[in-house]
């Protein structure tokens, strides 16, 4: 137990006692041994005394050698109690006469000890030398027992204690008693203290103490309880109060919160509607320009037209965008997890910007490693979205040089596999300090970047976030001037491994390669080395010719557009040869029209669009080695719509706007489908019980019943029949939800507005593939 | 250690046996020229004053030999140094403090009755012829017998111890 541990009292009790007992003790200390030493002394010098006239009786007997003389001389001894034993010893130092009190008890020595006074196991020797006349003739030894001497010292030590301890115990007894007396207030005041801060209640007061110091000390702490009660009954009325404010508060807060849920839901519902309201004119004005531009015009219509194109994509472009983003942000994206061909995901975004990328003269190319798998699970519109998103930046932010696509994976085994996607461009770059910012929302490398080349400045935002949500990465390489590097990377699960290296089908075929472009060279280079021909490249014309003088090529792989000469006069030059080797021309999409007419004249055997992907220069190297040509009647956008007329369809459009309505009847009748209209929903279930439809393509928002109903009716009919027509939806609401509530209303399958031309042709391809043979049509 | 035990064995029955063994004439004489020069301390003389050698005097057939002057050669009583002379005849002892006489001495020349001289002998009825000391043989030891009243009367003070000692007549 520590010091700090006991009572008050005891610390009282032992402070006064503690150094009383230590003193009295000390004290008896001092004087027992003082008694000690002076009672040593005293014997000490009354055995001297004894010792010098027993020796001085003893002389005669010794120097006569009458030993039993000094026998009877010692024998005197006996009458001094203490003494135990003597010997009286010889010049020489031999024992000559000794005595005993008790037989065996203390035997002197037989041979002198030294002189002096020495104890030895509590005993005292004595031993003086005996003279004779100033000549010392022998020397004797008393042993004298301490009996008394602890005998005396017990007497005093009983006497201390009978005369220091009995008034001891008096003392502390009323020590105790008054300490008792000072003490009781200040324990009353522990007391008190300890309920109070038990019980927490602050009105208890401790009792009066004498009037002293402890006295005042009790008032004080009285006097703070008072103040501590009165602080806690103040502070009890603020903490109700501020119950009754935060409970008005929370209340204010509520109504707060429901109205800005309220805000939000209308703002989705807004905007759900203004996305509607906005692609439904743009569906006419893009639609509408697609087909006029297909009709005859003269230079000038043209030129308005395109222009009024070009201003709808873009702002259709940016519609998009917002819509995404206030998608994303509303927390309302949701991914597909359908079958990718991440090749043709990649083709197809190149494609799409390739006409871009032309017109400023900018090398597009793509390289997709071979251990890429064939297909993953994914979303394939978003993957491809955020690909464009990138490629439309690089291209937007370079003027000259080269925009490149590569796709890698670093461990094609792994599960899921990791998918790398770079664009990489000689552009503009971004500055070290705006590397992360430019994928905040809104930004762009600094405010006239966004004069300057236009556009919402949410392409990257939204990438950002689309990978994201593919828990993906994503990320910047760049240098001011220098050109950057995006990249992102994403987990897939692998469905088909990536295809096999295609055989080496052009086994010895010699083939030439001719680009300006560093770059689309490399990768050329690959696709051809692949298929095992033996490969030459030039970047230019002059260099081509003079390798074709040299050796004669089998195939000719140019680019129509270099600068200074352009690739047909390496065509034509080549077709002069002796050895005249196979040409396949590779054409930028500004000038298709006119450079397939041109090889068309020039009778080359094939062209191809760049960017050029490896499913398609394969085939279409086969072909010209085989002699076949490409079919130049058809404008390469009308090619995939034609391709579908073979399968003509009965379908039913069910569309309230008319400019939609004349839009898609157009383009479906193009395709080669026969169009029944319906304005709302109740026509449309009419129509269907009237004749017999492969498909309907139903608007959601019409007057008077609406799509859903109207498919729900339909399907209700169809139950009688035990038919089941292709439902398609058409929707301008780019919302989450809208595919599931197209499926629960009993839909097929959904389209979303503007229509997309490919895509529909898709959409009608795939039923007509399923539909049954025909059996009639109406 | 054996050996050490036994010979310091040995040592203390020789120690111890040597005053109760006085064997031949030559231990014997040891002795009484001891006991003679030990009388020096147990005898007052009348005129202790002066500083004249304290002188041992032996009348006579001097049965000693070199043993008395051995004992007494370098030893001081009472500040005064202690020398032993020889006599032939009575008429020649003078100043002498101590005085032995042999055995057939005190028969023929008689015994002196002199102040100051302590007469010592060896022979039974020296007493009676007026000797003051004599010594004698018992137990193989050697004792000796005082006339007090003889010493008084030449003016000697004999110690009580003496007198404790000897047999007193």
């Amino acid at each position: 137990m520590s010091v700090y541990a006991i009572s008050f009292r005891r610390k009282l009790m032992l402070g006064a006692t503690l150094p009383a007992s230590v003193f009295v003790s000390l004290a008896c200390l001092v004087s027992i041994t003082n008694e000690y030493y002076n009672y040593r002394n005293q014997t000490t010098a009354e055995l001297t005394a004894v010792a010098g006239v027993v020796g001085a009786n003893c002389a005669a007997a010794l120097v006569f050698e009458d030993a039993k003389d000094a026998q009877q001389t010692l024998a005197a001894l006996h009458t001094i109690p203490p003494v135990f034993s003597a010997g009286l010893y010889t010049k020489r130092g031999t024992l000559f006469a000794s005595y005993q009190r008790e037989k065996d008890k203390n035997p002197p020595p037989r041979e002198a000890p030294r002189l002096g006074v020495h104890m030895e196991h509590g005993v005292l020797l004595l031993m003086r030398p005996v003279e004779l006349r100033g000549e010392v003739v022998g020397s004797l030894l008393i042993a004298s027992g301490q009996r008394e001497l602890y005998d005396g010292i017990r007497r005093y030590l009983l006497l201390m204690v009978a005369a220091l301890a009995i008034p001891a115990v008096i003392a502390i007894g009323v020590y105790s008693r008054v300490l008792r007396i000072l003490a009781k207030p200040i324990l009353q005041l522990t007391d008190t203290a300890r309920s109070v801060s038990l019980t927490k209640t602050y009105s208890i007061r401790a009792s009066r103490g004498p009037n002293d110091e402890v006295g005042e000390l009790i008032e004080a702490f009285n006097e703070m309880l008072g103040e501590i009660e009165t602080r806690e009954q103040q502070l009890a009325r603020h903490r109700d109060h501020l119950e009754d404010v935060v409970g008005e508060r929370t209340a204010e807060l509520r109504i707060a919160k429901e109205k800005a849920e309220e805000a939000a839901r209308l703002k989705s519902e807004f905007l759900a509607n203004m996305s509607h309201e906005i692609r439904t004119p743009m569906n006419g004005i893009v639609g509408m320009t697609d087909l006029a531009l297909s009709t005859e015009l003269d230079q000038e219509q043209r030129e308005y037209l395109s222009a009024v194109k070009i201003s709808a994509d873009s702002l259709l472009v940016v519609i998009n965008d917002i819509l995404d983003f206030s998608k994303i942000e509303a927390g309302k994206m949701e991914l597909e997890q359908t079958t990718v061909d991440i090749r043709s995901v990649v083709a197809d975004a190149l494609k799409t910007v390739a006409l871009r990328a032309d017109e400023k003269g900018l090398d597009l190319t793509a390289l997709v490693h071979s251990l890429v798998p064939a297909k993953v699970i994914g979303d394939q519109a978003r993957l491809r979205q955020v690909l464009l998103n990138l490629l439309g930046n690089a291209i937007k932010f370079t003027k000259d040089g080269e925009v490149s696509v590569e796709v890698s994976v670093v461990d094609a085994e792994a599960h899921p596999v990791r998918l790398w996607f770079t664009v990489t461009d000689t552009g503009i770059g971004v500055s070290k300090d705006k590397l992360t910012s430019i994928f905040q929302p809104f930004e762009q490398a600094d405010g006239s970047t966004t004069r300057k080349f236009g556009g919402t400045g949410l392409g990257l935002s939204i990438s950002t976030k689309l990978v994201a949500m593919m828990d993906g990465e994503i990320g910047v390489e760049s240098e001011p001037g220098r050109g950057s590097c995006f990249w992102f990377s994403l987990p897939a699960d692998v469905i088909a491994h990536a295809v096999p290296v295609p055989e080496r089908q052009l086994e010895g075929v010699r083939v030439l390669i001719v680009d300006d472009g560093a770059r689309s060279r490399t990768i050329l280079t690959r696709m051809v080395e692949q298929l095992g021909a033996s490969l030459a490249t030039a970047a230019g014309c002059e260099e081509a010719m003079s390798m074709l003088k040299q050796a004669p090529f089998d195939l000719l792989l140019v680019e129509a557009q270099m600068p200074g000469a352009d690739g047909f006069e390496v065509a034509r030059y080549a077709q002069n040869l002796a050895r005249r080797p196979v040409i396949v021309m590779m054409l930028g999409s500004s000038r298709l029209h006119s450079d397939a007419a041109e090889c068309r004249r020039l009778g080359i055997e094939q062209y191809v669009v760049k960017p050029v992907s490896e499913a398609e220069l394969t085939p279409a190297l086969h072909r010209a080695l085989n002699g076949f040509s490409n079919d130049f009647q058809a404008p390469l956008s009308a090619q995939r719509i034609l391709l579908t007329e073979a399968n003509s369809l009965s379908v039913l459009l069910a569309e309230d706007n008319s400019v939609n309505q004349k839009l898609a009847k157009r383009l479906l009748e193009k395709m080669g489908h026969l169009v029944t209209l319906a304005v709302n929903g109740s026509e449309a279930v009419r129509a269907h019980a009237a004749g017999r439809f492969d498909a309907i393509l139903m608007d959601v928002q019409m007057p008077e019943m609406n799509g859903f109903e109207a498919t729900a009716r339909i399907r209700a009919l169809e139950q009688r029949t035990g038919e089941h027509t292709q439902i398609v939806a058409l929707t301008a609401h780019a919302i989450q939800g809208d595919r599931e509530r197209c499926l629960a209303a009993g839909m097929d399958d959904y389209l979303s507005k503007p229509l997309n031309a490919v895509a529909l042709a898709e959409k009608l391809e795939a039923i007509a593939r399923k539909r049954e043979p025909v059996k009639s049509t109406v | 250690m054996m050996r050490r035990a036994a010979l310091s064995a040995i040592a203390i029955l020789l120690l111890a046996a040597r005053p109760a063994l006085p064997a031949g004439e030559g231990l014997e004489y040891q002795v009484k020229a001891a006991f003679l020069f030990n009388f020096l301390k147990f005898v007052e003389w009348p005129a202790a004053g002066n500083d004249a050698p304290w002188v041992i005097g032996v009348l006579g057939h001097d049965p000693f030999g070199e043993v008395l002057d051995q004992t007494v050669r370098g030893k001081i009583v009472n500040g005064r140094p202690v020398e032993v002379r020889r006599y032939t005849r009575l008429s020649e002892v003078k100043d002498c403090n101590i005085l032995f006489l042999g055995r057939a001495d005190f028969e023929r020349m008689g015994t002196p009755v002199e102040p100051g001289l302590l007469t010592v002998g060896e022979a039974p009825g020296f007493l009676k012829s007026g000797g003051a000391i004599n010594f004698y043989l018992e137990d193989n030891r050697v004792h000796f017998e005082i006339r007090p009243a003889v010493a008084r009367s030449v003016g000697l003070h004999v110690s009580s111890q003496l007198l404790k000692l000897g047999r007193a007549l």
